[in-house]
Parts: C-alpha cells; sequence; structure tokens
C-alpha cells in the first residue's frame, strides 16, 4: 500500500507543467529580426557587418535564380532580364524554340507570365531590400562619410531598381510622363501604394541616383553599386528623360577616365570581373554559380549548357553585315569565310552564333550588368543631342578605335548620320548586354525582324510605343493590391 | 511453475478440509472448440467450491476427486478462451473451449487507449491485419486507398518506397498541411511510414470526427491515423514466417504515342509546310521546298538512308527510297532500354509467446522491392521486439523496440531530361540510343561495349539533337545516384499503476530517432553532371522525437451507470538537424566521395525545433449500456506560435445510442444492431508551409533574415515576413452516424453525415510583391467539407463449403470556400497557374480560358476571349489570359471502394477496386503530346487527327512548328477524372490440416497476389491517381504493379 501511495504521488508530480519557456523553439537557420535589433545595439562592428551584410544580401539575390520558389532555369535574377529583354529585341536570334523561346517570340508579357512575375518580385525585392537598409540602419541623419557612401549603396540599389521597373511596365518616359508608372514603395511600411505617374518615378530615381552619386564612394569591389554605377544609370534614366546635359554630365562622372579593355581582352577574356571596363558586375565561382540555371548556360555557346544545346544565341545577320571586318567585334560571331579559323574552333556552331561570352566549361564565367562603354556611348549620344558633334566624335573615337583600329567618324557630317553611327556603334558594342531593348524604346524604333534574307527565327516586326513593348504587371499583385488603378494594355 | 505451486498449496490446504465433507469424483476431457485438440493447463474449479479444482495435464485430461455435494458447476479457465461453465451432470464433463477472440465484443483503437465499439460515440475506420499484408506496398498505408469511407490515399509516383499522402473527409486547409496526425503506439509520429513492416501493425484506425480525435486537439483538424503494432499473444510459443517473391512490372500503360519515324518526320514536315503558309506567307511550292529543306536541320537526325533534304519529299510523303539506316533492333526504343520487370521479394518471420501476465513479440523482415525502372529500388531490414509483463499486481510494464533501415535509390522526376518517364514519352521516334557509324552499326568503344548516343553533333552523320541533346538516360541512369539511407529506431516503453479506489495511472515515453542519409550524385559522363564534371550532394539529418505523457483513468460502476474519467498530460518535443553540402569536378566518375572532387559549392548546416505541451482530460457515460455521453477537452500549447497566442483550446461532446438494444426494437427479427452517434468539437491546426514552399513553417511569429554568400563575404537577406498574432486554424467538426447491422449479420454498414467548418485558416496572405514578400502568416478566411459516407457489408453466403462477402463504400464531400480577405472577394487567390481559390468555389476549382475548337477554314485554335467592350464571350485567336472563366473542380463526386471475398473449401479469393467519379484533372501529359510542333518531341497518335485542308471538322488544330498560339492554356485538355483501380487480387490456398498435422505445421497457406492490375480511366495513359488537385505537371514514375507467390506459415 505506501508503495502504491509513494507511485500516486510519483504520478502527480509527473503531471507538473515543464518550465515556462519551454514551447520557444531555438531558431538558428535564419535570422531573426529580434536578434537582429539585439546585434544592431551590440558594437559598431556588428552594425558594419549587418550594413555590408544586407547590401550584400541584395547583390547576392541579383544573381540567384531561387527567387520566391522559382526552380525554372530561365530565371537566374538580372542578368536573366536583360537576356529576356535582349531576345525580345531585334539585334539577338534564338536559333532552336527553347527556354526564352517566348520572350524571343515578342510574347512573354501577360500579366500569368513567369517572366513578368520574377521581373517585379526581382526589382521590387531590391526596393524593399533597400527600404529596410535605410529603415534599419539609416533612419537618422548622419554625416559620417563612410557611412553615407554606405546609404548611397542602398540608394544606388533602389533608383536601378525603379529604372528597370518602370521602363519594363511603361513605355519610355519621353512623351509618357502622364501615365501610370509603378507603384513607389519607398519605406518598409508601405503597402498596396497605388501606380505613380512616370513622371513621379522619374523623380524618385533621379533624386535616388543623384543622392548616390554626391554622397557615393568607388569602392574597390565591383559587386557594389558605387558611385560609378549609379552615376551610369542616372545617365540612362536622363536618356530615357533626353535631359541631354545631365546625361553628359553624370556619364563623365561613370567614365571616370576608365581604361578600355585591350581587343585582346575583349574576343578572349570578355566574362571576368577584371576586365577593366567592368563598372557592375558579380564574381561567379562555384559557390553563386546556378549552373544550368544561369546566364553562360544561356548565352555561352561554346560549353554545355542549355545554348550548346542547340539553342544557340546569334548576331541578326543584317547587324553583323555592319561591323567592319577589322572591327574586334567582328570576330566576336563564327564567320567561316573572315574567321575560319576561329569557326572550325566552334566547327558545331553556325555563322552568327555569338562567341562574346566564352566562360569557363562550369558555368563560372563572371556577371556583368553594365561597363563603361554604356556610359561611353551615352555621352557620345549626349553630345550628338546637343549638336555637340566635335565633341561627340571624338567621343565615339576614343572609344571605337579600341575596337577597330583607326577608327574615324569624320564621314558622319551631319548630326542625323552622326546619331545614327552612335546608335549602331551602341548595338553592336553592348549586344546582349541587357541595354538594348531600353534603347530601343526611347529611341522609339520598332523591331524589324521581318526582312529578305534574315537569320531570324521569329520573323516579326513590332513598331515602337506598341503595347509588346511593356510587360503587364504581374497577376499576384494584382490580385494582392487593389490600388493598382489600371492594368498595361 | 509459480502457478501450480500456488494451486498445489490451495490444494493441500483447503483441500485437507473439503474432504471432511462428502464427496465424489468427476473427470474428463477439455479440447479446443476450433481443432478439437486437447488444451493442456487448462484450470478446471468447481464454482460452489472456488477452492476445489485442479488443472488439465497434457493430454486435455483432469480428475478432481473431492468434489463437495454442494458443487453443481464446473468452471474452466484458460488463457486466450472464453471462460465455459457447465453443470456437473455426471462423472465424466468433457468441455470444449471456444478461443476468446470470437466471443469478445469487438475493441477499438482510440485516443490514449481502446474502446468497445458498441459504446463509442465518434467516427472512426479500421483496416485490418488481413487487408495490410495482402497490400505489396512499401508504406502501410496504402492499404487505406479505397478501403474505408472518408479516407482517401494517392501515391504520388510508382517510385518504390513512395510515401502516401492521406486526406480525411476533405481538404481542410489552404496553406497548412492537409495531412492527417500520424499515431504510432500512442506517440505522434513524424518519420516514413516506410520504415515500418505492415507485417508488424496489428491495425491502422483511423479517426475522423472530433469525438474520436479531438484528445488530439492541437493536431487533428486533419483526422487521426493511429497505427497500432503488434503486441505478444499470451498461449503457447507462435512461429509464422510469411514470404512473397515476386515481380515489379510497370502498370499504367504508355500513352498510345508514335513509334515509327516515318509518321513523325512527315506530320512535322506538315509542321514546317504549315509555318511556311501561315506564319511566313510563303507559296505553297515555296513552303514545301521550306518544310523539305528544313528537316533535318531542325530536328538535327536523318534516320533514313536518304539526302538531308529529301527525307520528306516535298509531297509531304517519305521517300520511297528511304530505309531506316540503323543496322540493330530497337535503335529507338527507349522505354525497352529502361524499362524491366525486377524481382520483388518480401519476408517476415514473427515469433510470439506469452502467458496471462507476461507476453512476448519479436519479428524480423526483409523487404527488397526493386522498381523496373533502372537502378531504383527501396530495400528495408526491419526488427522488432516488444515485451508486456505484469511485475506486480499493481504494476504493468511493457516496452517495444523497433529498428528499422531502409535504403532507395530514386531516380529523377520533375522537368529534367533526366526523367526517364518524360523522356521515353517525349522524344521523338527518330534518335538512336547507340552511337551509330555512317554504315548504321553500333560505335563499340575499346571494351567492346556499345557507346551512347548524346545527341552531339557528328559532322556528316548528325546535327544535334533536337530532343534532349548531350542527355542519354539509357547511359546514365545507373550512374546517377539519387540514394537515401535510413535508419530508425523506435522505443517506447509504460508503465501502468493500479491505484487504490478504481483509478489507474499510465506513463507513456517514446523516443524515435531517424538518421538520415542522402547521397546525390550526377555522372561527369553525360548528361547534366557533363558541364560541372559531376557534382554530388549529399546530407546527413538527424530527427530524434521525444514523447512523454502521463494519464490517470477512472472508473466506476453505479448501478446502471459507467462513469470513466481520464485527465493527463502530454509532451512532444522535435529536434532535426541537418549538415548539407555539395562538391563538383571529380576525378573519378565511379567515385561520387567529396574525398574524390575538387570544388566545393554549397556547405550549410542548421537545426529545426518544434515543441508541444497539453493537458487534457475526458470523461464517458454510459446508461444500461444503451445510452453514451462522451466529452473531452484538451488545451494545447504550440510552438510554433508566439507566446501570447501559444495555447488553444479543443474540446468534444459526443453521444451515441443504441437503439437496438430498447425494448420495442429488440421484437423486430431482422434487427440486430441500430445506433445513432453525433458529435461536434473543435480541433487544431498548426502546421502552417512557409510561402511558396513545402517546408513547415516553424516560428511564423518571427520576421526572418537569410544568410547568403557569394563565396567569400556575407549577405542578408529578408526572408520572410513574421506576424506575432497568427495563432491557431480551427476547426468545427460535425458527425451524425447510423449503424446498422440487420438479417444476422447479412448486411450491415454505416452511414454518416459530416460537416467540418475550417475557421481562421493559418494563410500566407498574399501581399503586394512590391512590398518585396510575397505573403504574410495571418488568420482568415473559412472553409467547409460537408458530405456524407456510406459502408456497406455483408456476408452473403456463409456456411461450412463457401463464404462470400462482400463490401463496398462511397464517399461525397464538396468543399466550398466560404469566406476570403477583403481584397480576394472577386479576384479570388491564385493557387497555381491554372486554379483559382474563390469564395463559393472549391479550393480545386480551374479557371482557365475555354476552348472554343478550330476554326475549319485554317486549322487555327479558336478560344473564347471576352470582348473589351462587349463583355461577351466569342472564339477568337487572339488568345488573352484575362479571359478565364470557372471551368469545374478537381473534387470528385463520389470516392470509395469495393470488394468481395470468396471462401470454398480450402480456397479464398479476393478482389479489391478503387474508384472515383467525376472531378477534372489536367492531363498535361497528353497536352504536351498534342503540341503543335516542338522539334524533337513526340505526338500522341490523336495528332493524326489534326486540321488538314481535307480534314477540317476536327476538335485537333493543324500542326505547325513554333506557333504557339495554337496550344495556349485552355480547358481543352482537362480530362474527366473518374477512374476505377483494381488494386488487389490474392487467391490462397489453405493446405488441409490433416496433411500439416504429420508435419507439426499448425497452418500453411500459399497464395498468388497481384497489386494495381489495372486502372480504367479516361485516357490509356492518364493516372489522375497521382495529385488531389488534378494537377500534374510533370511525368512521374508510373505505378508499378507487383505479381507474387508466396506463402504463410504457422508453427
Amino acid at each position: 500500500m505506501k508503495i502504491k501511495i509513494l507511485a500516486g504521488i510519483a504520478a502527480v508530480t509527473l503531471f507538473g507543467s515543464c518550465s515556462g519557456d519551454f514551447l520557444d523553439a531555438d531558431v538558428n537557420e535564419y535570422l531573426t529580426k529580434n536578434r537582429k535589433e539585439e546585434l544592431v545595439k551590440t558594437s559598431p562592428k556588428s552594425i558594419a557587418l549587418l550594413v555590408n551584410g544586407s547590401l550584400d544580401g541584395v547583390y547576392n539575390l541579383m544573381i540567384d535564380n531561387g527567387l520566391n520558389g522559382n526552380t525554372s532555369h530561365d530565371y537566374f535574377g538580372l542578368k536573366s532580364i536583360q537576356l529576356a529583354t535582349d531576345l525580345t529585341g531585334e539585334d539577338v536570334v534564338q536559333d532552336v524554340h527553347h527556354h526564352f523561346g517566348f520572350d524571343y517570340n515578342v510574347d512573354n508579357r501577360s500579366a500569368t507570365y513567369r517572366r513578368t512575375r520574377l521581373m517585379w518580385a526581382l526589382f521590387y525585392k531590391m526596393v524593399s531590400s533597400s527600404n529596410s537598409i535605410l529603415d534599419d540602419y539609416f533612419a537618422v541623419e548622419t554625416t559620417d562619410k563612410d557611412l553615407l557612401a554606405l546609404k548611397s549603396q542602398a540608394l544606388a540599389i533602389r533608383g536601378i531598381a525603379y529604372y528597370h521597373l518602370v521602363n519594363l511596365y511603361q513605355q519610355t518616359y519621353k512623351g509618357n510622363e502622364d501615365k501610370w508608372g509603378v507603384p513607389l514603395v519607398l519605406k518598409p511600411t508601405d503597402d498596396k501604394k497605388p501606380r505613380a505617374k512616370v513622371s513621379e518615378v522619374y523623380k524618385q530615381i533621379t533624386s535616388d541616383l543623384r543622392f548616390a552619386v554626391e554622397n557615393g564612394a568607388i569602392t574597390s569591389t565591383k559587386k557594389d553599386a558605387d558611385k560609378l554605377v549609379a552615376a551610369a544609370y542616372l545617365a540612362k534614366a536622363y536618356a530615357q528623360m533626353e535631359k541631354w546635359d545631365s546625361v553628359e554630365v553624370y556619364s563623365k562622372i561613370a567614365i571616370n577616365g576608365a581604361t578600355l579593355m585591350s581587343q585582346a581582352t575583349y574576343e578572349n577574356d570578355f566574362v571576368s570581373i577584371s576586365n577593366p571596363e567592368w563598372l557592375w558586375g558579380n564574381d561567379i565561382n562555384g559557390e553563386t554559380t546556378s549552373l544550368y540555371a544561369s546566364f553562360y548556360s544561356h548565352a555561352d555557346n561554346t560549353i554545355d549548357g542549355y545554348a550548346s544545346l542547340g539553342v544557340t544565341k546569334s548576331i541578326h545577320n543584317k547587324l553583323y553585315e555592319k561591323v567592319n571586318n577589322t572591327d574586334v567585334r567582328k570576330k566576336l560571331f563564327v564567320d567561316n569565310v573572315l574567321f575560319p579559323s576561329i569557326a572550325a574552333k566552334y566547327s558545331k556552331l553556325k555563322n552568327y552564333v555569338g562567341l562574346k561570352y566564352k566562360s569557363p566549361a562550369d558555368f563560372t564565367g563572371d556577371y556583368c550588368y553594365i561597363r563603361v562603354a554604356d556610359p561611353y556611348l551615352l555621352l557620345a549620344e549626349a553630345q550628338v543631342e546637343q549638336n555637340k558633334l566635335a565633341e561627340a566624335k571624338a567621343t565615339l573615337e576614343s572609344l571605337i578605335a579600341t575596337r577597330q583600329t583607326g577608327y574615324s567618324a569624320a564621314a558622319f557630317d551631319s548630326q542625323d548620320a552622326l546619331r545614327q553611327e552612335i546608335r549602331l556603334q551602341r548595338r553592336i558594342e553592348l549586344w546582349c548586354e541587357g541595354s538594348m531593348f531600353f534603347d530601343f524604346k526611347r529611341w522609339k524604333i520598332g523591331i524589324v525582324r521581318n526582312v529578305a534574307g534574315t537569320n531570324h527565327r521569329t520573323k516579326i516586326d513590332v513598331p515602337a510605343g506598341d503595347k509588346r513593348w511593356v510587360y503587364q504587371i504581374p497577376q499576384g499583385e494584382i490580385d494582392a493590391n487593389p490600388n493598382i488603378q489600371e492594368q498595361n494594355p | 511453475m509459480r502457478r501450480f505451486l500456488t494451486l498445489l498449496v490451495t490444494l493441500v490446504v483447503f483441500g485437507a478440509s473439503a474432504s471432511l465433507a462428502q464427496t465424489r469424483q468427476v473427470s474428463g476431457k477439455v479440447v479446443g472448440a476450433d481443432d478439437n485438440l486437447p488444451l493442456p493447463g487448462v484450470n478446471v474449479l468447481v464454482k460452489e467450491a472456488p477452492t476445489v479444482g485442479t488443472t488439465t495435464d497434457a493430454n486435455g485430461n483432469y480428475t478432481i476427486k473431492n468434489v463437495p455435494s454442494n458443487g453443481k458447476t464446473l468452471i474452466f479457465r484458460f488463457v486466450g478462451f472464453q471462460v465455459l461453465e457447465m453443470p456437473i451432470t455426471g462423472t465424466q464433463i468433457n468441455a470444449s473451449l471456444k478461443s476468446e477472440s470470437k466471443q469478445i465484443e469487438e475493441v477499438m483503437v482510440v485516443a490514449y487507449g481502446t474502446a468497445k465499439k458498441s459504446t463509442f460515440t465518434g467516427s472512426a475506420a479500421a483496416v485490418s491485419e488481413k487487408q495490410l499484408t495482402k497490400i505489396q506496398a512499401s508504406d502501410p498505408t496504402k492499404a487505406l486507398e479505397g478501403a474505408l469511407a472518408g479516407v482517401s490515399v494517392i501515391s504520388a509516383s510508382g517510385q518504390p518506397g513512395q510515401s502516401t499522402q492521406i486526406r480525411i473527409r476533405g481538404i481542410g486547409s489552404i496553406n497548412s498541411s492537409n495531412e492527417p496526425l500520424i499515431i504510432v503506439d500512442g506517440a505522434p509520429y513524424d518519420g516514413n511510414l516506410n520504415s515500418i513492416s505492415s507485417n508488424d501493425i496489428e491495425s491502422l484506425n483511423v479517426l475522423k470526427d472530433a469525438a474520436s480525435a479531438a484528445l488530439y486537439g492541437a493536431r487533428g483538424a486533419n483526422g487521426v491515423i493511429i497505427v497500432t503494432t503488434k503486441k505478444g499473444k499470451s498461449g503457447a510459443t507462435s512461429v509464422s514466417f510469411n514470404g512473397k517473391v515476386g515481380y515489379n512490372f510497370r502498370g499504367v500503360q504508355e500513352y498510345d504515342i508514335m513509334k515509327d519515324p516515318k509518321q513523325y518526320y512527315e506530320m512535322f514536315w506538315e509542321g514546317l509546310y504549315n509555318k511556311g503558309v501561315y506564319t511566313d506567307k510563303l507559296n505553297d511550292a515555296d513552303a514545301r521546298n521550306y518544310a523539305s529543306n528544313n528537316l533535318y536541320s531542325i530536328l538535327g537526325y536523318n534516320s533514313y538512308d536518304v539526302a538531308n533534304n529529301q527525307i520528306v519529299l516535298p509531297n509531304g510523303q517519305l521517300n520511297p527510297n528511304a530505309k531506316i539506316r540503323y543496322k540493330y533492333a530497337d535503335w529507338n526504343n527507349w522505354g525497352k532500354e529502361l524499362y524491366d520487370p525486377q524481382l520483388r521479394q518480401d519476408y517476415n518471420l514473427t515469433i510470439t509467446k506469452g502467458t496471462d501476465k507476461s507476453k512476448i513479440y519479436f519479428s524480423a523482415g526483409y523487404l527488397d522491392d526493386k522498381g523496373y525502372n533502372q537502378n531504383s529500388y527501396f530495400e528495408r531490414y526491419s526488427s522488432r521486439i516488444s515485451y508486456d509483463t505484469e511485475i506486480f499486481s499493481w504494476l504493468n510494464f511493457g516496452a517495444s523496440t523497433n529498428f528499422s533501415r531502409t535504403e532507395s535509390n530514386w531516380t529523377q522526376d520533375g522537368s529534367s531530361y533526366t526523367n526517364t518517364f518524360s523522356w521515353t514519352r517525349s522524344i521523338a521516334p527518330i534518335y538512336p540510343i547507340y552511337l551509330t557509324d555512317a554504315n548504321g552499326n553500333m560505335v563499340l568503344d575499346l571494351n567492346g561495349k556499345p557507346m551512347y548516343d548524346f545527341g552531339e553533333a557528328v559532322t556528316g552523320l548528325n546535327g544535334g539533337r533536337a530532343y534532349g541533346a548531350k542527355t542519354n538516360p539509357v547511359a546514365t541512369q545507373n550512374e546517377d545516384i539519387n540514394n537515401y539511407l535510413d535508419y530508425y529506431i523506435n522505443q517506447n516503453a509504460f508503465a501502468t499503476f493500479k491505484l487504490p479506489y478504481n483509478i489507474s495511472f499510465t506513463t507513456n515515453a517514446s523516443i524515435y530517432g531517424n538518421w538520415a542519409t542522402s547521397n546525390d550524385y550526377t555522372t561527369p559522363i553525360g548528361g547534366s553532371g557533363l558541364t560541372y564534371n559531376g557534382i554530388s550532394t549529399k546530407y546527413k539529418a538527424q530527427t530524434i522525437t521525444y514523447n512523454f505523457n502521463q494519464i490517470l483513468k477512472w472508473e466506476q460502476k453505479f448501478d446502471d451507470l459507467t462513469v470513466q474519467l481520464m485527465a493527463g498530460h502530454e509532451t512532444y518535443k522535435k529536434n532535426y538537424d541537418i549538415i548539407y553540402g555539395s562538391k563538383s569536378n571529380f576525378l573519378d566518375p565511379e567515385n561520387n566521395e567529396w574525398a574524390n572532387a575538387a570544388k566545393v559549392s554549397s556547405l550549410t548546416s542548421y537545426a529545426r525545433e518544434y515543441l508541444l505541451e497539453g493537458y487534457f482530460g475526458q470523461t464517458t457515460f454510459d446508461y444500461q449500456n444503451k445510452y453514451y455521453l462522451s466529452a473531452s477537452l484538451r488545451r494545447d500549447g504550440s510552438s510554433i506560435f508566439h507566446k501570447d497566442n501559444r495555447w488553444g483550446t479543443f474540446w468534444s461532446i459526443g453521444s451515441s445510442w443504441r437503439i437496438s438494444e430498447e425494448e420495442f426494437i429488440k421484437g423486430i427479427e431482422f434487427i440486430n444492431n441500430l445506433k445513432l452517434k453525433a458529435s461536434y468539437g473543435a480541433q487544431g491546426n498548426d502546421y502552417l508551409y512557409l510561402a511558396n514552399s513545402t517546408s513547415r513553417s516553424y516560428t511564423p511569429y518571427n520576421t526572418l533574415y537569410e544568410v547568403t554568400s557569394n563565396g567569400t563575404d556575407l549577405g542578408l537577406s529578408p526572408k520572410y515576413l513574421g506576424n506575432k498574432s497568427v495563432t491557431w486554424e480551427k476547426n468545427m467538426n460535425l458527425n451524425v452516424g447510423l449503424e446498422f447491422g440487420l438479417f444476422a449479420g447479412k448486411i450491415s454498414g454505416e452511414f454518416e453525415y459530416f460537416n467540418k467548418k475550417t475557421d481562421d485558416l493559418l494563410f500566407n496572405l498574399p501581399v503586394p510583391v512590391s512590398t518585396g514578400f510575397t505573403s504574410i502568416p495571418t488568420n482568415i478566411g473559412s472553409m467547409k467539407n460537408e458530405g456524407f459516407e456510406v459502408s456497406l457489408s455483408s456476408n452473403l453466403i456463409s456456411n461450412d463449403l463457401l463464404k462470400l462477402s462482400v463490401n463496398a463504400n462511397l464517399t461525397h464531400y464538396k468543399n466550398e470556400v466560404t469566406k476570403l480577405p477583403d481584397e480576394f472577394k472577386t479576384s479570388g487567390i491564385t493557387r497555381s497557374g491554372d486554379q483559382i481559390i474563390k469564395e463559393g468555389g472549391s479550393i480545386y476549382d480551374f479557371y482557365m480560358v475555354k476552348w472554343a475548337g478550330v476554326d475549319p477554314q485554317n486549322g487555327d485554335a479558336l478560344y473564347w476571349i471576352k470582348n473589351a467592350t462587349t463583355g461577351q464571350y466569342e472564339k477568337s485567336t487572339n488568345y488573352d489570359a484575362s479571359s478565364r472563366q470557372k471551368i469545374g473542380t478537381a473534387i470528385p463526386d463520389a470516392t470509395g471502394g469495393f470488394g468481395t471475398t470468396l471462401e470454398i473449401m480450402n480456397f479464398d479469393l479476393s478482389l479489391q477496386f478503387a474508384y472515383q467519379i467525376g472531378g477534372l484533372f489536367n492531363d498535361s501529359q497528353y497536352n504536351n503530346l498534342m503540341h503543335g510542333g516542338d522539334a524533337g518531341d513526340n505526338w500522341h497518335t490523336d495528332i493524326y487527327n489534326r486540321w488538314t485542308p481535307s480534314n477540317t471538322n476536327t476538335g485537333v488544330p493543324r500542326v505547325e512548328y513554333n506557333n504557339q498560339q495554337l496550344t495556349q492554356s485552355s480547358d481543352r485538355f482537362i480530362t474527366d477524372a473518374s477512374y476505377l483501380s483494381f488494386k488487389n487480387l490474392t487467391l490462397g490456398y489453405n493446405i488441409p490440416a490433416n496433411i500439416l498435422k504429420k508435419a507439426n505445421i499448425k497452418n500453411l497457406r500459399v497464395f498468388f497476389v497481384a497489386d494495381n492490375v489495372y486502372l480504367f480511366s479516361k485516357r490509356k495513359g492518364m493516372d489522375p491517381r497521382v495529385s488531389f488537385s488534378g494537377v500534374a505537371t510533370t511525368a512521374v514514375y508510373s505505378p508499378i504493379r507487383t505479381v507474387s507467390f508466396g506463402l504463410t506459415l504457422n508453427l
């Protein structure tokens, strides 16, 4: 009986509850917001780690293919959007229908499609990350130069994201200033914002980027959206606005006495972040490569990625024909007449197939978002548009002569002839680098593929200003945000 | 032995005193009623003088010499047999004891205990051991398929080792788990059920309503499945062996796909010709030349011995001179190389032994389940030992240990080219498997083995395969590894104390451990691993769960009333940790260890934790064995929620009325059983998924940041937007049922109505993507599942010669989303590309652009497109996704199963079927096979009915290379998902006892068994059983048909 009573007592004590915080689960897979706020308060070193980490988080996001659970191989951050928009144009040919095939058919813009969904998601993720950084670490005004430089990166990222957004989801600035652009989300608490006018979005872009140019530093690593990157994108934004004097100012800042690459580098070593012309990009290594879902898988026709599975990317032969035979850029494409030895090296590739992107076999070529040739050519364009023809010629020649020894722009003696030459050189120079969709829009020229003898597979023409230049706002946003005033046609 | 001594002492002491009175002698023989074999050790006592008695000897004989004069009755007691009383009518009293199991009232396993079926107020159903062991599946819950009303079971693929997905009475949640809670021997089970051999399971009980499941409050919302493993039995030592050997075949046939290169080339030629005519606006002759000239360059391969531009002539016909240039058979039959029936072996040994005080169970099993797809298998070693004993009269103790080791290799699925099922279905029949020289012969390597054709261009021979270039699954399937090795230990122990005043106290402790190793290796020899020279991803993960509960029970009888009270406390803790990494660039292709590789591509480790604590109580009242009432209450705290919102209260009330026990019914001869029952209660769900993921959200109240890396610097990214106020999802569950048994068991069954309403749905509420996040966890919205289920069974014929029984069940329910957040009231929430969740609709409603047929003029695909100005839907070629309309739901009108068992003499035959009526399935595989003209992709033979100028009245648009317009997403491929599955056929023969007797064998049965015998669906090849939602976007491992011979031997 004694034992029974003891057992009874034991039973009752076993009922006792566990201690109060028994039910607080440990989280070590992620950093919780509470812990982050604690870390901010621990030491300046941990703040620096957090700010730099948060910025690097954005840069990593821009090369990641797993955004919002994506698993498709045709998304890999900013480069996939650059490739998709290039294919939605006149100068790049996709030889076989595959990933990006609907971009190439100028038919990947509907609200329910993956492309528009992921574009929107990436750029708004960049925006919201910047907003968090600004709110978490820069809520209080500072005059500390180092801190201002870090803040500048956050603002540069936001400005660049809005530059892309407004140009993907609306026509160009000029003539469309009062149309609906994209929602301006500027604080972490901003929710369900309506579409702002194009002009308002540009106001924000230029304000963010101007701050970044004025307060930013030139950093030693090209992954940073530093002062030069901000200046280059500011010049691009002003070019959309056709504010040529400002384009001139900021493109000059971006050029910053850049060293241009040699012809040998252009031909053989274009894809390394050590390339002196790169302003902004990311170092892709064994850990960061997204393998088959990567830019070089799709754009490098020489390694075993999707491109070499037959989905090669070629230059439009009509553009190629305009490249001077002595120009190093002529060698960036298979041409078994002019360069039989190169063609022999890539015997499985057809004429016009691009050789610009030759990365290491394991897809670890680096990502370049923008390089100095872009602001260089914008400077020439700004000069020609302001009718400073001599300066424009000089700028153009100083760049193109490094590609084509002895190049001269002397023959282009009218403003329009020079303008056309600068545009042509821009198309050749920036072929498949993610700029042309945006340039065609501001130039207000259409896509002309249906020409005799073209190597285009989808022979369609898209006039300037057509709705196909504008992506529809993703259905998810329309569904979740009742304040979106209207969907794009 | 002690019992004998006690008895001896008793006999000596009391017998001596009794002998003073007048006595007489009684003797006799005791046998078992089943087999008429003598029973040794049977206690024989005089009822009126319980101290007088004896036990039977080895031959079942007994003699009681001193039966007192007042002794009128003998009591025969033996473990495992019903107690028998016989009047002492002479000096020779023979007894025949009936085994206990047949007499005892049906008892069912319920939450924290057992209940008599007759008194139970809730809704539960069970699959017995007999049904379980018939099914040849690695996951025992496969036996639930079609077996029980209200329970739907699917397998996402036929891969050996594949787990099932189970839904009980509909779909209760949107963003939280819909899987039922699995309880194994009293403890929540978080592992793979394929670690447990069906042979070790006594029963699978499914608790469907609140009265039965609310005691598991926290996690009972989706129903509960209680797995009860076998325990030792008292009685003589029993040894049984069960073995099955057979073959695994492909269970569902391939779609009717093109197999002849001639047909493919001609059809593709037509696609090119149509592109010339309709897109490039060429004239007829130019289009014909264009098609003939470009056929080879686009497809890359010429299977014939004619010039590349003359495979198909401009008249659209294969060149009459063309002969296949490959000089070996089956050059394009990929399926033949990849799929081959494989051996399946399953052996189990069970030993039980016990007295009424101590019982032991031991088993060992081996399963070798090889898939018919190369290099796919599941192998299991399992053993189990269980021991129950009465230590003191007031203390019972028991423990069981289950160990198993499973190893499986999975073949690729998803959309990759290494998915063989996708490959064999979709590759055009013009591409050879082996590398071929200019003469059409196989190219051999230096070892004399044929080399594989990876689809690469060979100058002068081939251009590069348009389908899956640089890939050859026949070559890489055996080299690629996707291996999972798991060790499981599940340890349970309990102690029950009998305390004064009919109180008992039980404590149960369980520890479950799973040590998992995964090894995913993509060979560098070809396929997707070629580029980075092989890549190997490995992880080692450990899951340990602890469950500890303490339960007090009290039971008291007061005349007509029996009261039971129970109170308990339970804690549960789950720890998971993982180390995960991958490396690429391998030296030796045959060594997948990281020691053989150069480049680290990822490395990470982390742990996860889940904790739960609950207090619960239950009371039941039984009045006159006619009226029953039960009530339960549970309060649970979960680590999933913030501490301010952590605790939830769950409850149930239930009642039942055995109408058949009423006097006014008792007179009605044909009614044997009639019981009405009703229950209502609340259950919870805390299993929220991370947005865009199938992983659990462990602390949704936290906003989370993720550390990312670019190889050197650390990055920090917002990952997850948390919400402190998120709390339990609540499920209000009403059940009303009628059980009946008529005509002496000829018909028995159950009809139940249920209405499950889920409120405060755990919801990943989409937030505008412009915020940078995709969703925030909230409790918002309601959904209900209302329906009924019917189970019927009948012993149609039951006599000594012939027994025939049939059973059937049917479930119908309607799922309705009754409330959504305001902002989604009109637009709904996109669930997947083609499904939108809207108020008033079901969770699996398809919204698609409606197919409007084919324009007879030109073969254009027409869609019903909304006219922007009139708002009317018009037939148009201008496809616009915003013209989506509601098509219907994937939820079927009815599901269920039926079966029959026939026993004639020593033969037995059973057939089982599962079925579904109604519901829609998006047959995306068929859709892919009906493409407009994708280079290298095969066609379904239905494409022969495409539009041509001479076949204008058709539902299949013209073929045209690279024309998206013809194959836009629409309801064209939405198909009725009704099916009938012939699930299992078992034919057995019991070797007659008189033959076995000589060999000292109790029982020997030989049998033939076939699983997944045949599937009848709307389209050959279409298997709607792979998905609840009606959406299956990729080709899956087609289910296995297993055909085996087996034997069961009892010693």
